[in-house]
């Protein structure tokens, strides 16, 4: 059964991805952007689908787990907050690149500044940073394929077909069947969640009585600073308004502010983007929370092991108050919502190597080899994020922060450019290798975290980035 | 009456920016306010339902200031 329906699902979504794919993919536009021409519904699901991924099903449902129901506000709001950043930056992004037809973020970079190491730059840290998020997706699907095989299909088998398949349709139909294929797996998804938190609270007696028998065993998990004072106030302050600066630097965010049909589509794709996180990012952290009954000692396991649990709680508790039919298919829903984050990353990072490093120094090329490179290095990239999976770091949270930290340094630069009158390309250049430096330094604890002061890493990382940027107006530029 | 345009559109401004201030400060709930522990409506926490209702506020101020100046 569970593989009829894997099977199922994966002939719908590629055989779906594939009816009209091949029309408008011999050109750039074409091909990356969808000819920029996407509507409302088909925007906003793409815009959401990048987001909801495995770092939505299982690392919010592993940090409901670890840290309880302030987890939900800080991905809720935090989430909702972002679509501010929506209008300061993917406004201008979309005004410029209607006008301008740029493809890629470092394309807007170079043309705006005039400086081709700033845009190299930017590319590059946006490539580097992303890996690890496109990682999480992979080593969530092999996660979920794991689980709902009962073992069957392992760990890194798992991950490694659900890549392939990727590859395929991402290969064929590049952005439209992406914009597609998110759609429909983006409303699955959801769709799926829902019933599954209802049926896991259904099994445990009902949802209040399941909350009241955790607040019984594990009250920290109700506490506004969550389990363990994980949100004290620097961090609580942190974690709200981090994600603001993160999500539009992720690259195929930024790209999404390209391809909307016009700036009325663009905006009502914000307002949804910023109400639609209240009410599902709650699901998966009720499950998390919920978990404490079926597996209460999961917190005594030894750290790493602990990790791996409790990133597994939501398989794990489907399995054990669902059907087998049931738990298949909310994970095939998820697998879905990876998929979908994974072929916009595989898509973003092939279209920025292909035309920021490629394509300015073999001009001679034309845009059906363009789209060809690009097919190749969907494969190339797909499978740098395969090895990274082969051994993951930490959790899928901590693994997808990493990751948003270091796009997040690209924000003060891209703020000054498109509202900031310009940046002087020297300081935008120290601002990211600064930014950079310093994250690292935080995250290997190479300085000292008395540095900073309680806040998160990249609330401190982001402010001096700002003041280097902001000190870049007082000098002239040549 | 050109002169006064871009002081009243500075004023708008800052308004807005206001604004979306009070909300997120709104959320830093340490500032005025401890919570009683202990569980409401469908078992969840008691504060959850403020920042469900301050998210709301967001939207509504999102929406009307998108109005004005997403063209």
């Amino acid at each position: 059964m569970v593989y009829v329906i894997l099977i199922g699902y994966i002939a719908i979504v590629f055989l779906g991805s594939l009816r009209g794919a091949k029309k408008d993919v011999t050109t750039p536009e074409g091909y990356f952007l969808a000819n920029r021409n996407l509507g409302t519904l088909a925007l906003f699901f793409t815009i959401l689908a990048t987001n909801f991924s495995a770092f939505y099903f299982l690392g919010f449902a592993g940090a409901g787990y670890r840290i309880g129901y302030s987890h939900y506000v800080v991905m809720a709001f935090g989430t909702g907050f972002a679509c501010l950043s929506f209008f300061l930056l993917g406004t201008k992004i979309w005004r410029l690149g209607k006008q301008k037809g740029y493809i890629t973020p470092a394309e807007l970079i170079r043309d705006q500044t005039g400086s081709l190491i700033l845009a190299y730059l930017y590319s590059g840290i946006m490539l580097l940073f992303t890996f690890p998020y496109l990682a999480l997706q992979i080593i969530g699907s092999g996660y979920i394929l794991e689980a709902i095989t009962q073992g069957q299909v392992p760990y890194f088998l798992g991950a490694t077909l659900l890549t392939l398949f990727t590859i395929g349709y991402v290969w064929i139909g590049g952005m439209k069947s992406v914009a597609k294929t998110d759609l429909k797996q983006g409303m699955l998804a959801i769709t799926l969640m829902l019933a599954a938190v209802m049926v896991i609270g259904n099994s445990l007696g009902g949802l209040t009585l399941a909350n009241e028998k955790v607040f019984e065993i594990q009250p920290e998990l109700f506490f506004r600073e969550g389990m363990g004072n994980a949100y004290p106030p620097q961090k609580w302050f942190s974690m709200l308004i981090f994600w603001m600066f993160c999500i539009p630097m992720f690259p195929q965010i930024f790209m999404r502010f390209y391809i909307a049909k016009n700036l009325p589509t663009l905006k009502k794709s914000a307002l949804l983007y910023g109400l639609i996180p209240l009410f599902i990012s709650i699901l998966p952290v009720i499950i998390g929370v919920l978990g404490h009954l079926t597996f209460p000692d999961l917190m005594s396991l030894e750290p790493e092991l602990m990790k791996k649990e409790t990133d597994q709680i939501l398989p794990k508790m489907l399995l054990e108050h669902s059907p087998e039919w049931f738990a298949a298919l909310v994970m095939t829903g998820a697998l879905a919502a990876f998929m979908s984050t994974l072929d916009s990353q595989l898509l973003a990072l092939s279209t920025m190597v292909t035309r920021d490093f490629i394509l300015p120094y073999r001009k001679k090329i034309d845009l059906r080899q363009q789209v060809f490179i690009g097919r190749i290095w969907v494969v190339i990239i797909a499978f740098i994020g395969l090895a990274i999976a082969a051994q993951p770091f930490t959790t899928i949270f901590d693994m997808g922060k990493l990751a948003f930290s270091g796009l997040a340094i690209l924000f003060p630069v891209t703020l000054m450019i498109l509202r900031g009158g310009g940046v002087n390309p020297k300081f935008g250049i120290a601002s990211i290798l600064v930014g950079v430096l310093l994250l690292l330094g935080f995250y290997y604890k190479i300085i000292s975290s008395e540095w900073l002061f309680g806040f998160e890493s990249p609330i401190i990382v982001l402010a001096v980035s700002f003041l280097i940027v902001l000190l870049g107006k007082l000098v002239p530029n040549k | 009456m050109k002169e006064h345009k871009p002081s009243m559109q500075n004023k708008n401004g800052f308004f807005w920016i206001l604004a979306f201030l009070i909300l997120l400060l709104l959320t830093q709930d340490y500032l005025f306010t401890t919570w009683k522990n202990g569980t409401s409506f469908l078992g969840f926490p008691v504060w959850l339902s403020w920042f469900i209702i301050i998210h709301f506020l967001f939207i509504v101020v999102f929406y009307f200031f998108s109005k004005k100046y997403w063209k």
